[in-house]
């Protein structure tokens, strides 16, 4: 008989991703103008929510150039304009998350359709127990849990992705006509820097990209490290509820309290390792969600007392630091979510490796091949 | 009198334990047996050099009990102990102490005052201290 071997031993992680892709790929190809339509939507969406991002900004400036000016008039009018704007934006919020789960939803029950039909195929799920490859245990929590977290994640990924690029060239757009030059003096000399809000809001994130990739560049690995623990921890247990009585004579309770034991101390042992990880990363994007307003309103305060921005201007050009630097951040705010869906989408690529060489075991004794 | 138990986290207090419990296996001609409760011990960098190289944590954790052991009957020996038993256990070292005296129906437990969990031992209470009052044998607990 062939040794077990570890699926992870025979495919190295982009291979294992390509797998997952291949299959989760179905619904994108097959269902074009389902997809397709959805997808339009899901991307109306985004700019239409990134126009009224833009607009809520200028009504920032207004309002407050309205105060600056203690005219009641025109304050009266922004309150009156607020009014539709927040409107829309709640409604955009909530048509987004409607048009992001169905579409989550749909991928989910594609992909989870398509893998229990290779799973179920000829008892597949009863020969997969005695399989020559290792690392596909538990196939059950596979195809309901990991299954569904492969298929979320990325498509809430991608749109924020899409939405912090474009936000942030917008946004960029406002620093530099809002926030202007800046004149400063430079070993004597006289520099003026164009566009510096610009350069102060890359300089800014960079730097917190920086101290969070320093930080928590642990956290990634250390969570699928963990969420592979509880998958074991879990197998452990379903493999003592479903051993076969003769060989459940063999063992003791002993032996098995001392199995899941084990299991259970690497899983804490690694959820002690992931507190860290996070404790260390708090630090750094707690003290951004500190930093960055009062960093943008420092950037501005010159201009201000200079009398060449006017209140609403610098409440505008510091919001307009906020959202740019928020969109600087999306690595650093969905790391973890990252790590999780890397985790998942390799936990159903392993399942589907290990149905793909039941099948071609399959093909190999003349049985006829399974549909795919 | 025929079993005695010694608990080691291979620390240098538990290994006067070990010593201290062979010298009495031998004096007493009573089968000696060495239990290690694993996997408290490991460090956050040896976690983390794990989770980059994609390591079994489950594992690790056997081997470095079984190196525990390993050194324990060891000193054993060296001591002129020969029969030996070795036994590692998982989960909170107390309980599991306790678990394993009463299966192995041990007459004498030794322990070493405070193993490597020094700080939790000041804040929760040391394992020996717990052992001492609620193991079902005699406990001898070594400074």
């Amino acid at each position: 008989m062939r040794p077990f071997r570890q699926i992870t031993q025979i495919l190295d992680e982009t291979q294992l991703l390509r797998r997952f892709w291949q299959s989760a790929s179905h619904f994108w190809r097959q269902e074009k103008l389902k997809v397709g339509g959805l997808t339009l939507f899901l991307l109306v969406v985004v700019l239409l929510q990134l126009l009224l991002q833009v607009a809520l900004n200028l009504w920032n400036r207004n309002f407050f150039d309205a105060l600056e000016r203690r005219d009641a008039h025109a304050l009266w009018l922004q309150a009156q304009i607020f009014l539709p704007l927040a409107a829309a934006s709640i409604f955009l919020a909530a048509t987004s998350v409607w048009g992001r789960m169905t579409a989550q939803r749909s991928w989910r029950e594609a992909l989870t359709r398509h893998v229990i039909q290779k799973w179920l195929e000829r008892d597949r799920y009863r020969r997969l127990n005695h399989h020559v490859i290792k690392g596909s245990e538990n196939p059950e929590y596979r195809v309901a849990v990991d299954i569904r977290i492969a298929t979320d994640a990325p498509i809430d990924l991608t749109l924020a992705f899409i939405s912090s690029i474009l936000t942030a060239l917008t946004f960029f757009g406002v620093l530099w006509s809002v926030g202007g030059s800046i004149d400063i003096t430079v070993l004597g000399q006289a520099v003026t820097i164009p566009g510096y809000l610009v350069f102060g809001v890359i300089i800014y994130s960079s730097t917190v990209s920086a101290l969070m990739v320093v930080f928590g560049h642990h956290l990634a690995s250390v969570i699928e490290r963990s969420n592979q623990a509880e998958a074991e921890f879990r197998a452990a247990g379903d493999a003592f509820r479903q051993e076969p009585e003769h060989e459940a004579a063999k063992a003791t309770d002993t032996d098995r309290r001392q199995i899941l034991q084990l299991k259970l101390q690497a899983v804490l042992l690694w959820w002690r390792e992931f507190c860290w990880q996070l404790v260390r990363t708090t630090l750094v994007s707690h003290g951004n969600f500190l930093f960055a307003p009062v960093v943008a309103w420092f950037l501005c305060v010159p201009k201000y007392l200079s009398g060449a921005m006017t209140l609403g201007e610098l409440t505008q050009s510091a919001a307009a630091f906020v959202v740019v630097q928020g969109a600087f951040n999306w690595l650093v705010d969905n790391y973890q979510r990252l790590a999780d869906w890397q985790s998942s989408a390799h936990r159903v690529a392993t399942l589907l490796v290990a149905l793909d060489e039941l099948e071609a075991k399959e093909q190999a004794v003349g049985k006829p091949a399974a549909k795919s | 009198m025929h079993r005695i138990m010694v608990a080691t986290d291979g620390s240098s207090r538990a290994n006067r334990a070990v010593d201290a419990a062979a010298r009495l296996a031998k004096a007493t001609k009573t089968t000696l047996i060495i239990l290690t409760v694993g996997g408290h011990d490991i460090s956050g960098k040896e976690l983390r050099r794990l989770a980059l190289v994609g390591g079994d944590l489950s594992k690790t954790l056997t081997t470095m009990a079984d190196q525990v052991l390993a050194k324990a009957k060891n000193r054993a020996q060296r001591l002129g102990v020969s029969d030996i038993k070795l036994q590692t256990a998982w989960g909170d070292p107390a309980e599991t102490i306790i678990d394993a005296v009463r299966r192995g129906k041990t007459d004498i437990l030794v322990v070493g005052r405070r193993g490597r969990g020094q700080l939790s031992g000041l804040l929760l209470g040391s394992t020996s201290q717990k052992l001492s009052n609620l193991a079902p044998c005699i406990v001898m607990i070594v400074p």
